[in-house]
Order: structure tokens, then C-alpha cells, then sequence
């Protein structure tokens, strides 16, 4: 209990790499069946939010693009693309 | 429209300019040397397809399938041939050809030599050993891409992640990738998006020539790549041809769009993975649950909770069958124990007063006989006894002295049996009857016969 207390660091500032390990940790942790019962309750819990926040900013993830060098050109549409594909 | 003198002012018609620009170039023929850049031989084409080129220039070429079978020449990209032909147009693509008469093989390209060379120099460096590529963040939050911006490949790279991982970031450094500057751009670019936080590079161009991918063979990047603090995945060109770039790096994917998914997980893989991850805790927690509301069933179905006297019901049994047995078992024995007693006391009674009268007669017996036989040995001693005293007298030499007889002690008090006992001058001793005599040895004579006395007495 104490533990879980401990590491349960806000989700938000946790990376989506961090959260899934942390994700991970949880199952490995209800897996080796040897946490009290109040434990497992408390690590499931931390689980699902971790669930919920990883599910969730899969679901709002909009691609962002930082332009260092270089000027991009618009994307074309895939039609343009096959078209100007040249043939040989 | 109609009119027909008008006829040779209209402007042509595309066919007509075509067919005019064919005649001329139909009158060209040349011999020339180039090196084989791309190659389009299949099955089921009237011709064989390629494109010859040096630095400076490429041609298209095509030749019929029956001249370049009977050439005996494989066309291979990087090949230098020696070609005689002509020029020609292909009027309906507008295109320009060499159409190939002859064709031989002119040695292997230059370029080729110098890429494998400088492939092998680095290979013999270590730049390519598997024990060198790290392996990719599973989950990169920012993804460095150095490409060209303008063309295909940037874009196939962007919508390629933006399908599969929207989440993460792409920092792009857009670069030249072809022609001399092209390597040190290329480094830059690399540079600028790891400094920008990149945790992967992708390093990518389409698909082009061998000679438009001759950047990606520089020893500068390959060196560059090498040494890049964080994995770097190529996707340069399309197969077969594998540039250093591909060589040196971590992950070398066939093209662009292959490079971006070898990059990234799928967004669907991973939606795939919290499920089961959330299945699976579900899961274990409700197994544990169970397993605990089991325990508690458990221990509250026990007859211990629903009857609390069976707690001892066992015990007070014991004990009260002990006691019964203990009642039973105490008074009976002291009976029985006293019963034997009493018969062993009159056994004993009896037997006792048995032995008693039987010693004592024996004890009367024997003390008679043993009176009579004292008696009988006191005579027998008595006379034995009388002659032993006599006998003693008559060897006493008391008695001898008696008769006459005298002892001669000399000084020393021992007995004078010989002449050496008292030497002459010497005082001695003689005992007679009745009392004893001092004499001085005045004279020895030596008996011829030692041993007499001895005898006599």
C-alpha cells in the first residue's frame, strides 16, 4: 500500500512510455499473486487510470510536425501522388 | 476548316511534330559508352528497358527482346556497356529512346568499385557489425526525419506515422539529398533533429538511380550515422540496391513508408495491448477476490462455528470414559491385591514353621555327633601330645648337656663347632648342666676326621 502510495506519480506527468510501463509493472505485480488483497485493490485501481489515460491520449494524438530545416510542401493527396508517380 | 490552301500555314498536329522530330533523330547513329543506371527486362515485354548515364547525362534505352538476347548480355544497374544505335522517339509517351542495336559489356561501373570498396574499408572498421545495432524505443516520443521536403518520401514517411502512432512527434530537417551537398545536409539534418530531442532517427530518400543515390554512399554520413547517439533506420531508395547509409545503420528498412512502420508501434497494436492488459488485471483481481471470499466460506462453514461444542465433545468423551475405567479399576485391584497377600502370609505361615522344626532337628543331630568325635580326638592327641613332649626333651640339647654333654659358644656368641670357630688366644663360652663356664683357647690340635661330630650327634 505503501509502495503504490510511493511511485503513484500524476499520470499527467508521466510519458506514454513511462505509464505503460508502470501499466506493466501493475499486471506483472497481480500476476505474481503475492500482494494483499487491499494492495491488489489499490494497484488495480492505479491500473485502470493508467488504462484510461493511455486510451485517452491515443484518442486526442494529432500528429505534430516541427519543421527544423528545409521549407515542407503541402501534402498531396494520394490521387496527386499516383499520378505524378512517373512510369518508366 | 474546310478550306484547303490554308492547309500549309495550320500548325500541326502533336503526331505530325513527332513524326518530324523522329525522322531527324532517326539519322543519328552513334557508338557510345555509359553505364547501366536502371534496368526493366521482363518476360512479357517486346523490349528490354534501361538507362544508360555518366556524370553529366542519362539516356533512356530500349532493345528489342530478339537483338538483346542475341547480345548475350545481362543488364545489370552499375554495368558499363559499349552500345551502337540511333535515336528515336516514342510518339504516343513523347518520349525520347536510344534504340540499341548492339550492346557489350565495358567492365564494371567505377562508381560501383568505389561504393564496395569503401563499403568493405568500414566493414573492416566494425561500422557494420550486428553487435553495434541498438534497438529501437519501443515507443519514441519524437521522431527525428531527414529527407528531402519536396517528393514522395517525406510525405509517405508522415502519413505512414500519422496512421500508425499520431502520438508522437516529428521534428523534420529538410534537406537536399541529392548532388554534392547532399552529405554534409544530410549530417546536418541529422544534427538538428537529435538535438531537437529525436530518440530515432529516420534517414530516407525514394527511389532513384544508382548514381542520385551516391550521397547515401558518402564515407562522411556512414561515419555520422555510426557514431549518432541514438538508433538510426534508413529507407533509401528501393530494393535491391543497398547503399553504405543502409549498412551502417541500426535498421535499414526497404523504403520510406517501411522505415516509418519499423520506427513506431501501431496505434492499434497497442490499443490491442491495454485491452488485454486491462482483461488481464480484471482478471487477477477477481481471481484474488474469489480465492479470499473462498477462504472466508471456508472457515465459516466449519462445524467449529455452527456447533462450539463440538470443541470438546471429543475430550469429555475421553474423559469421561478414563473416569468410568479409573471407578472400575481401583477397587477391584486392591481386593485382588489383598486376596494374594493374604494367601502368600499363611504360604509363608506355613512354610516357615516347616524349615524351623526340620534344622532344628538336624542342628540336635549333628551337635551329638560332634560331641562324640571331640572326645575321641582329645584322647588321641592326649597320647600323642605326651610323646611328642617327651621326644622333645630327649633332642633338646639341654637335656644332652645334661648327660654330661657341653655347648662352646666363642666370643661372638656363636657356636663352637670347629676348631676355626675359636682360634687360640680367644675367649669362649661352655654351658654344662648347670651353669656356664669362661675358658681361654690356649691350644688347637686338628682331628684327622672333621665330620665326627657331626655323626655323633
Amino acid at each position: 500500500m505503501e509502495d503504490t502510495q510511493k511511485e503513484a506519480t500524476p499520470i499527467e506527468e508521466l510519458t506514454f512510455r513511462q505509464a505503460m510501463a508502470e501499466l506493466d509493472g501493475i499486471v506483472a505485480k497481480l500476476e505474481s499473486n503475492t500482494m494483499e488483497l487491499e494492495d491488489s485493490l489499490a494497484a488495480y485501481e492505479r491500473g485502470v487510470a493508467l488504462l484510461r489515460a493511455l486510451r485517452g491520449r491515443l484518442d486526442d494524438a494529432q500528429q505534430k510536425v516541427d519543421v527544423l530545416m528545409g521549407e515542407l510542401e503541402q501534402d498531396a493527396s494520394d490521387e496527386e501522388i499516383d499520378t505524378t508517380l512517373h512510369k518508366a | 476548316m474546310e478550306g484547303a490552301p490554308e492547309e500549309a500555314k495550320r500548325p500541326l498536329t502533336v503526331s505530325q511534330a513527332m513524326a518530324l522530330a523522329k525522322g531527324a533523330l532517326e539519322n543519328c547513329v552513334v557508338t557510345l559508352v555509359g553505364e547501366v543506371s536502371e534496368v526493366s527486362v521482363k518476360p512479357g515485354y517486346k523490349a528490354a528497358y534501361f538507362t544508360v548515364k555518366d556524370t553529366g547525362a542519362s539516356m533512356p534505352c530500349m532493345m528489342w527482346t530478339n537483338r538483346y538476347r542475341a547480345s548475350g548480355v545481362q543488364l545489370r544497374v552499375g554495368m558499363l556497356v559499349q552500345m551502337t544505335g540511333r535515336f528515336t522517339l516514342y510518339a504516343p509517351k513523347g518520349r525520347m529512346n536510344f534504340d540499341v542495336f548492339s550492346l557489350s559489356m565495358a567492365g564494371e561501373g567505377d562508381l560501383r568499385k568505389q561504393v564496395a570498396d569503401l563499403a568493405e574499408k568500414l566493414r573492416k572498421q566494425g561500422l557494420m557489425a550486428p553487435e553495434r545495432k541498438r534497438a529501437l524505443p519501443a515507443v519514441p516520443h519524437t521522431i527525428g526525419l531527414v529527407t528531402s521536403p519536396r517528393g514522395a518520401a517525406v510525405h509517405d514517411v508522415l502519413r505512414t506515422l500519422r496512421r500508425r502512432w499520431p502520438a508522437a512527434r516529428v521534428v523534420l530537417a529538410g534537406v537536399p539529398v541529392e548532388g554534392k551537398v547532399a552529405p554534409g545536409a544530410l549530417m546536418t539534418g541529422m544534427k538538428a533533429v537529435v538535438d531537437a530531442g529525436a530518440e530515432v532517427v529516420l534517414l530516407v530518400r525514394g527511389g532513384g538511380s544508382f548514381e542520385d543515390l551516391m550521397p547515401f554512399n558518402d564515407e562522411r554520413l556512414a561515419i555520422t550515422i555510426s557514431r549518432c547517439p541514438v538508433p538510426v533506420v534508413t529507407g533509401i531508395g528501393h530494393e535491391p540496391d543497398t547503399s553504405i547509409a543502409d549498412m551502417v545503420a541500426d535498421v535499414r528498412a526497404s523504403t520510406p513508408t517501411a522505415a516509418a512502420e519499423a520506427a513506431v508501434p501501431s496505434a492499434a497494436d497497442v490499443r490491442a495491448q491495454l485491452a488485454a492488459a486491462s482483461d488481464r488485471m480484471a482478471a487477477l483481481v477477481r481471481a484474488q477476490l474469489r480465492t479470499h471470499e473462498r477462504e472466508v466460506d471456508a472457515v465459516v462453514g466449519r462445524p467449529v462455528f455452527k456447533d462450539p461444542a463440538i470443541l470438546f465433545a471429543t475430550d469429555a468423551q475421553t474423559l469421561d470414559i478414563l473416569g468410568d475405567r479409573l471407578h472400575r479399576a481401583i477397587p477391584a485391584s486392591v481386593e485382588r491385591d489383598r486376596a494374594v497377600l493374604a494367601s502368600y502370609g499363611t504360604r509363608l505361615a506355613t512354610r516357615g514353621r516347616t524349615l524351623t522344626r526340620a534344622f532344628c532337628m538336624k542342628t540336635d543331630e549333628e551337635g551329638r555327633v560332634l560331641l562324640s568325635r571331640g572326645a575321641a580326638l582329645v584322647e588321641g592327641y592326649d597320647a600323642q601330645w605326651k610323646l611328642a613332649a617327651s621326644r622333645l626333651n630327649d633332642l633338646s640339647p639341654l637335656a644332652v648337656i645334661g648327660r654330661g654333654y657341653a655347648l662352646a659358644r666363642n666370643d661372638e656368641g656363636r657356636i663352637v663347632s670347629s676348631i676355626a670357630d675359636a682360634p687360640v688366644g680367644s675367649r669362649i663360652a661352655v654351658r654344662v648342666a648347670d651353669g656356664t663356664l669362661s675358658a681361654d683357647v690356649v691350644a688347637a690340635t686338628h682331628d684327622e676326621q672333621t665330620e665326627i661330630p657331626w655323626k655323633e650327634a
